[in-house]
């Protein structure tokens, strides 16, 4: 009987430790990374909110073709393209911070900017 | 048991009051200053504090420093005044005069006579005659600062701090946001961008270059624990009946404006005060004199941009910058040693 109670206690406080430690992580953590990147090449054309409430579409248009990338409430996606084999459009929207979208025929790279995405400041 | 159960008790509150408290803030100030307009901003326990420290520096520095306050310190030592200096007043003295030997007199402290007749201090700007601009250059005294039993006064000439005095206020921010605990910390003083340490998430501070001929910017460099300070021409200007466009920064060699195909130029480095003086004293060299210097030196790096569209870029700098589409860049060279 005591050594139940005591077992019990002791569960208590081991899920408090483990709810407050969640809680700390949490409230640490950095912000989410909802701002995206677009290069062409390596030199970015647009940076922006990865989310907008009204669709937002960014036409590319390199030497090689056309990409046109829609941002809307859900994330961003190539809507269209004119490449060959239309990979970019196919990976629908942008998941992973790990995974841009990629047009290669067009070297585009659609990615997520991150806390990084924008600019601290500018040098003048 | 139950004094089992109150210790398992008193465990859990020790617990949960040493997450619960010690969190970091990030907070910032603006406010105009030293002739500019000043973002500071901060992460740390008490980041209002720390703040209000910042700001009342900045504030003092200006009233010892400016030569547009006609009572500030310098202004008095103009004046032909013999004055008691401070630590830091005789620290921002003696550094500039190390920039200007440094730099074989690119950088010149003593160059205020000639800024003065350009009416870059006072807004009423002119071209002086090229007899007056002979009698101008004599009247620059080089090294020119003395002190005797403890009094520092100017043996000739006068001084202008402008192109140091932002960059050592930037340096005693960092330093003491430091000793006050701070680790992550943006000070942007008009342009003039010091970092300390890195972004509250651990990654580089992102700062844009500054296109010389519009807003926009032309690219950006990813810095921990540096400051990324920039000259050119374009920050302050005036049109000359003659229609001949003259930039503030004016050659200490030649006593006119600084018009040498340079267009602008960054200085990565530590420390402030040579970040500054070293912008201006290689957008007045000029680009390939500009770029030796870099190779016969260390310790920073640059980005230049000259008239022509070629972004000089150093390669201490080259893999932590990123290009922008900009118009202003035809073409980027990396400059190796």
């Amino acid at each position: 009987m005591r050594d139940k109670k005591v077992r019990l206690v002791l569960a208590v406080c081991v899920l408090l430790a483990l709810v407050s430690g969640i809680w700390t992580y949490l409230s640490l953590k950095p912000a989410s990374r909802d701002s995206i990147v677009i290069t062409v090449d390596g030199e970015v054309i647009y940076e922006g909110s990865g989310t907008e409430s009204e669709p937002k579409r960014v036409t590319v248009k390199t030497a090689d073709g056309e990409n046109v990338i829609l941002i809307d409430s859900i994330g961003v996606r190539v809507e269209s393209a004119d490449c060959p084999d239309k990979s970019c459009v196919r990976m629908g929207y942008l998941k992973s911070a790990n995974l841009p979208i990629v047009c290669l025929p067009h070297r585009l790279v659609i990615s997520f900017g991150g806390a990084s995405g924008e600019l601290d400041a500018v040098s003048q | 048991m139950y004094k089992r159960v109150f210790a398992a008790l008193l465990a859990l509150m020790l617990c949960v009051s040493l997450t619960g408290c010690a969190k970091k803030e990030t907070k910032s100030v603006s406010f105009f200053a030293m002739d500019t307009y000043i973002t500071i901003s901060v992460t740390c326990e008490d980041a209002q504090a720390a703040l209000d420290w910042a700001q009342a520096l900045v504030e003092a520095n200006e009233k010892k420093w400016s030569t547009t306050l006609s009572d500030s310190l310098v202004s008095r030592l103009n004046a032909g005044e013999k004055e008691a200096l401070d630590a830091d007043t005789a620290r921002l003295l003696r550094r500039a005069e190390e920039m200007r030997a440094y730099t074989d007199g690119a950088f010149e402290p003593g160059i205020y006579p000639l800024v003065k007749a350009w009416g870059f201090t006072t807004g009423e700007y002119r071209v002086p005659l090229d007899g007056e601009t002979a009698e101008l250059l004599r009247q620059v005294v080089p090294d020119n600062v003395r002190t005797e039993n403890g009094e520092t006064f100017l043996s000739g000439g006068m001084i202008d701090l402008g192109g140091i005095a932002k960059g050592m206020t930037g340096d005693m921010l960092t330093e003491g946001l430091k000793q006050r605990g701070v680790d992550s910390a943006l000070i942007n003083l008009g342009g003039n961008v010091q970092a300390l340490g890195a972004k509250p998430d651990g990654s580089a501070w992102r700062i844009g270059i500054q296109s010389p001929y519009d807003d926009s910017v032309m690219c950006v460099v990813s810095v921990k624990n540096k400051c990324v300070i920039t000259s050119g021409a374009y920050e302050r200007y005036f049109v000359g009946e003659d229609g001949q466009v003259y930039g503030h920064i004016i050659s200490p060699f030649t006593g006119r404006p600084v018009s040498n195909g340079v267009a602008s130029v960054s200085v990565i480095a530590e420390e402030g005060a040579m970040a500054d003086a070293l912008s201006t004293a290689l957008f007045v060299m000029g680009e390939q004199a500009a770029l030796d210097f870099w190779r016969a030196h260390e310790g920073f790096d640059l980005v230049l941009l000259t008239d022509g569209g070629t972004l000089y870029v150093t390669e201490g700098i080259w893999n932590d910058l990123t290009k922008r589409s900009n118009g202003a860049v035809k073409q980027v060279c990396e400059i190796k040693r």
